[in-house]
């Protein structure tokens, strides 16, 4: 038996959800039963994650209790969202030095990616210091799951949710290009901190990203940013076959 | 004994009342400014590191310190430092020798165009040889770097056009040139980047009459676009890190500063609305009764940053009390809003959060959290 412990923001709900369905078909991997045991980091007993520079000690307690062999992480991943759904009144965008080619807006102001990438990093602070504190902490294998890349302008219109009835007017919301590259960016600064975190990394497989970079329509979850549990089940999967070598079969 | 030059000389001018009986802390070795300034005024700071103060300075005390360069509004507070949006008036980073302040206002008017224009650090980093600290990793390709560089341009242009007072703190006479066209360096190549090659870059260690001339040049540059324009010359008191020059680096130092300080009489007794500011005696003369240097006895102390600033601030800011409450209004202004996120930015981050919170409601809550598979 596998066992392990997930934490994380909204994308750990995804993965939870997957796993569930999983276990509910008596999926295997391999010849190993495995089992998770999912926490989200805003709850009330592991809210702040951080407590005097050092991992929430009810987070460690739950990591003990599940008897886990590897931590599942889904920290953030809304960054790129937050700071790009919709333009601001200097419209911007960025040449992504990964794939120069991509369009930009013509009516944008073009900021240097360093711009973009040094904006994220700080929004990411929290994110990284609560990473850092999980590794610090244990001595587990940990593999964080790259957050699923952007749903399309459409998607963000046609299910804004009542949060963003108040600032959403849909000559504003951002193209799909912005956002992906945003995305983008982002996910790259993710794999760099797990890299020197000695953290795993498990990226989204190509068959999730509809052309234009977002996210496929089969595994939209039921929001504007969210993935679905079909996801969810294929990233536990992933995740499972990365760390296959680090696993001990357990009791 | 009869009367003579120095029978009657004000307290400024004899040593043992204007240097010896001066509390410590106290020295201040300006007797009148030629001009003031007040809140309003839109004021451009450019030099070398020391410079960097005296811009702090300006906004955190409510004066308009102008900034033609500002970050996109999408930048949070410790990205914008990491990224030198704010800390001049625009993003040309330090500017250290005479040469290189009007090479800038050269190439900002497109009147000079250096043929070693950017350095190639590897696959996708392309540094600014002029600027190559002023973001993190460079540019990702020449395009980028372009564009960046014509805003950056635009920038300097409206700075140079809008500014009331512009005050500048020459740091350095040494500097490195490019044989071909002259181009001087902030940094000596092969440095931070770029390819050092003694057969395409050469040392200038500028002269008193090459700093007169470099600035006569700028300042005349700078009036053909803001005829109105005044002027305030400083000397780092921050000796050099390194000198190229065969001896000892305290020797170049005392050298540097020194021509600069000849430099900058010369300039204030001939051009008009040009004005020096003493930081280098308060700090560097060693006669304040303070150290102001740190442990490494280059780096200027808070202390030190703050004398000098009050010295400044009482002979150059007209304070009149209607003034300085203008200046107060401003400097809440500020503080209120300089270190806060984009209002609109927050209001989505926020939102996200709501809906990230909605979305881990929706774990099933008949599942006990745990999923297994066997």
């Amino acid at each position: 038996m596998i066992r392990f412990a997930g934490f994380g923001h909204s994308h750990i709900v995804a993965l939870a959800q997957g796993c569930y369905d999983l276990a509910g078909r008596g999926e295997r991997f391999g010849d190993q039963a495995f089992e998770g045991h999912f926490h989200y980091l805003y709850g009330e007993t592991l809210t702040p994650p951080i407590i005097e520079g050092k991992l929430n000690p009810n987070i460690i307690e739950k990591i003990s209790e599940a008897g886990a062999q590897f931590i599942m992480l889904s920290l953030g991943g809304n960054e790129h969202s937050a700071l790009s759904v919709v333009q601001r009144q200097e419209r911007f965008d960025f040449i992504l030095g990964e794939a120069p080619d991509l369009p930009l807006d013509p009516d944008a102001t073009i900021l240097p990616e360093a711009v973009i990438r040094e904006t994220l990093r700080e929004t990411m602070e929290e994110v990284s210091a609560t990473l850092r504190a999980f590794r610090d902490a244990v001595s587990l294998p940990i593999i964080h799951i790259e957050p699923p890349p952007p749903l399309p302008r459409e998607r963000v219109l046609d299910h804004p949710g009542e949060f963003f009835h108040t600032v959403i007017d849909s000559t504003r919301v951002s193209s799909n290009c912005l956002r992906y590259k945003m995305w983008r960016t982002q996910a790259k600064l993710y794999r760099e901190i797990c890299e020197r975190l000695d953290v795993f990394y498990a990226p989204i497989p190509k068959e999730f990203f509809a052309e234009d970079g977002t996210l496929a329509p089969f595994a939209w979850g039921k929001d504007a940013t969210h993935a679905n549990p079909q996801f969810g089940e294929h990233m536990i999967l992933d995740a499972l076959s990365l760390l296959a070598t680090r696993l001990q079969p357990g009791g | 004994m009869g009367s003579n030059p120095y029978s009657k000389l004000p307290d400024y001018a004899n040593w043992r009342r204007a240097v010896t009986r001066v509390a410590p802390g106290e020295l201040d070795p300006v007797v009148e400014a030629p001009f003031r300034f007040d809140a309003s005024s839109r004021v451009m700071a450019a030099g070398s590191c020391f410079a960097q103060h005296i811009g702090r300075f300006l906004k955190s005390g409510g004066y308009c310190y102008l900034v033609t360069e500002p970050a996109h509004s999408i930048v949070g507070p410790k990205a914008r430092t990491s990224l030198n949006y704010g800390v001049y008036t625009a993003r040309y980073g330090n500017i250290y020798t005479s040469r290189q302040l009007l090479q800038l206002i050269e190439r900002a008017y497109g009147r000079f165009a250096p043929h070693e224009d950017i350095w190639q650090e590897g696959e996708g980093i392309f540094l600014d040889p002029f600027r190559p600290n002023i973001q993190p990793a460079g540019f990702n390709s020449i395009r980028e770097y372009e564009i960046d560089r014509e805003r950056h341009f635009k920038a300097v242009r409206d700075a140079f056009e809008t500014l009331d007072v512009f005050i500048f703190t020459l740091g350095l006479t040494e500097t490195w040139r490019s044989r071909a066209d002259g181009a001087v360096y902030p940094v000596c190549p092969g440095v931070v980047g770029g390819v050092f090659s003694p057969e395409t870059h050469e040392l200038l260690n500028l002269g008193v009459d090459e700093v007169v001339s470099d600035m006569t040049a700028f300042v005349r540059r700078l009036r053909e676009v803001n005829p109105a324009a005044r002027v305030i010359l400083t000397v780092s008191p921050v000796p050099l890190v390194a000198t190229a020059e065969p001896r000892h680096v305290l020797v170049s130092s005392v050298y540097s500063k020194s021509v600069l300080r000849v430099a900058c009489e010369i300039l204030t007794k001939r051009l008009k609305d040009v004005a020096y500011f003493p930081s280098y005696e308060i700090i560097a003369g060693g006669f304040a009764s303070k150290n102001y240097f740190a442990a490494d006895k280059r780096s200027v102390t808070d202390e030190g940053v703050a004398h000098v600033m009050s010295v400044f601030e009482r002979h150059f800011i007209d304070n009149t009390p209607e003034k300085a409450a203008i200046r107060l209004a401003l400097q809440l202004l500020h503080t209120s809003s300089a270190d806060q996120a984009d209002p609109e930015a927050r209001s989505v981050a926020e939102m996200l959060k709501l809906m990230c919170d909605e979305e881990a409601l929706d774990i099933d809550p008949q599942q006990d959290r745990r999923a297994s598979g066997n």
